[in-house]
């Protein structure tokens, strides 16, 4: 419970967790039964488990989409709250579709093996993904990286959704630059970017930043060493409020208009900032760009 | 399990069976069977043990009640040897439930059981248990053969 209810035994009281433990106790005998078609009344403990915490998954959900506090539960019907959890997920299955179709119509024209292999196997997702009983589960393969990761408290449809959008906003990002300029790049940075596991946005991001911080034009993607001391020199009167606000004159100027995206590069860039406050104190700036 | 998710299962379980237990001994007092309280009581915890020890979990009542429904009119059950018969045989139940990877049903599995406790293991639960292992060797060994007729 509480990985997906969470703070549930900070704001309920030990008699009001028992009630809602109770309440939890006579859903999840439900679901286990339908799970077992009624043919069995035990279950291996790992099966168990994960019914278990896809049913939290879902009553959080319909808490979160409600703007529900835990304490909904002590009077909520259970029953008809996983209900609505199951719609919220099929209205979030719908999402990711619709997310898939974009991310893969805004696809860079560089390819990555991870990148298209990823992108497959989310294809495949709907046709896994059980949410009836195994709601949480992430039922694809993802293995290509992020400029962030998905934060860890996302599971399931959840945790679909938002790294579609990510890779959508690196795609936005992508596409404002020359695709020659990208691929040349990436090779600098890994001559074998086709076949690795790694992240095409991010090198460009960076370099993009780099100029954006020296006051240079971004898509040009390469830095001269006085550029480098330039940025060096706001980094070091601004430090990462600095390289934020740098990030943000770079979407303006590279006319990103959608809000998620900006807020993306906004907490790349911030991600980022400890490793490129380090490098310019060090005075190595220089090493921090491809 | 119970702790990580704040989620204590044998505590609905352990009610809810004891109250299922008293019931099925209503059914078991026509054939002379009958559980006092404390074997009540011991036989519930002994279910848990067993559970853990197969890495099981059970909702509802558990499978007690309804071995004993199975087997109250089994001519090798009597009052002497009843409760550690029913305690043995729930062992034997959880234990073949994993090794079948629950293909069979729960009624199923103890009508099978009952069968062969009744003719071949003739009211042995160790021979009982050898008369399983070999009928689940041999169904696993069935499903691979099966499976390869398959691939081929």
């Amino acid at each position: 419970m509480n990985y997906f209810l969470p703070d549930a035994s900070e704001l309920l009281s030990a008699e009001e967790s028992a009630v809602v433990q109770a309440k939890l106790w006579q859903l999840f005998k439900y679901r286990a039964s339908c799970y077992l078609m009624n043919e069995s009344t035990s279950m291996p403990e790992s099966v168990a488990q994960e019914l278990i915490k896809s049913i939290c998954f879902t009553l959080g959900l319909a808490l979160k989409a409600e703007q529900r506090s835990v304490r909904f539960l002590l009077d909520a019907n259970f029953d008809a709250l996983f209900r609505r959890g199951i719609r919220v997920i099929e209205a979030d299955v719908a999402k990711a579709k619709r997310l898939l179709r974009i991310a893969k119509a805004g696809s860079p024209q560089i390819r990555n093996i991870y990148f298209e292999d990823t992108l497959n196997s989310i294809s495949d997702f709907q046709k896994k993904y059980f949410y009836y009983y195994f709601a949480h589960e992430i039922t694809c393969c993802i293995d290509y990286l992020l400029c962030t990761s998905v934060p860890e408290e996302l599971f399931g449809v959840e945790y679909i959704c938002e790294y579609l959008r990510r890779i959508i906003a690196e795609n936005i990002f992508l596409a404002c630059f020359e695709v020659q300029k990208v691929k040349s790049l990436l090779c600098h940075n890994h001559g074998h970017y086709k076949t690795m596991p790694l992240n095409l946005c991010e090198p460009v991001f960076i370099n993009a930043l780099g100029l954006a911080l020296a006051g240079k034009e971004p898509r040009r993607l390469t830095l001269e060493s006085s550029d480098c001391e330039k940025a060096s020199a706001v980094i070091a009167i601004g430090g990462e409020a600095a390289i934020v606000q740098a990030a943000e004159q770079l979407c303006e100027s590279l006319k990103i208009s959608d809000a998620f995206a900006k807020r993306y590069f906004c907490n790349v860039a911030a991600s980022q900032a400890i490793r490129l406050v380090g490098a310019s104190e060090q005075g190595c700036l220089n090493n921090a760009f491809v | 399990m119970s702790q990580e998710y704040g989620f204590d299962l044998v505590l609905f379980q352990r009610s809810e069976g004891i109250a299922a237990l008293q019931k099925a001994n209503d059914f078991s007092q026509k054939f002379g069977l009958v559980l006092n309280d404390a074997e009540i009581s011991a036989l519930t915890e002994r279910r848990f043990e067993s559970l853990k020890s197969v890495g099981r979990v059970e909702f509802g009542e558990g499978i007690l009640p309804k071995i004993i429904y199975t087997f109250a009119d089994s001519p090798y059950l009597m009052k002497d040897n009843y409760f550690t018969m029913l305690d043995e045989l729930q062992d034997c139940f959880y234990y073949y439930k994993n090794e079948n990877c629950d293909v069979l049903s729960d009624d199923e599995m103890l009508s099978l059981m009952r069968q062969l406790f009744d003719n071949k293991a003739e009211g042995v639960i160790y021979k009982l248990c050898d008369l399983l292992t070999e009928r689940f060797c041999g169904f696993a060994e069935e499903t691979e053969e099966a499976d390869e007729e398959g691939d081929e």
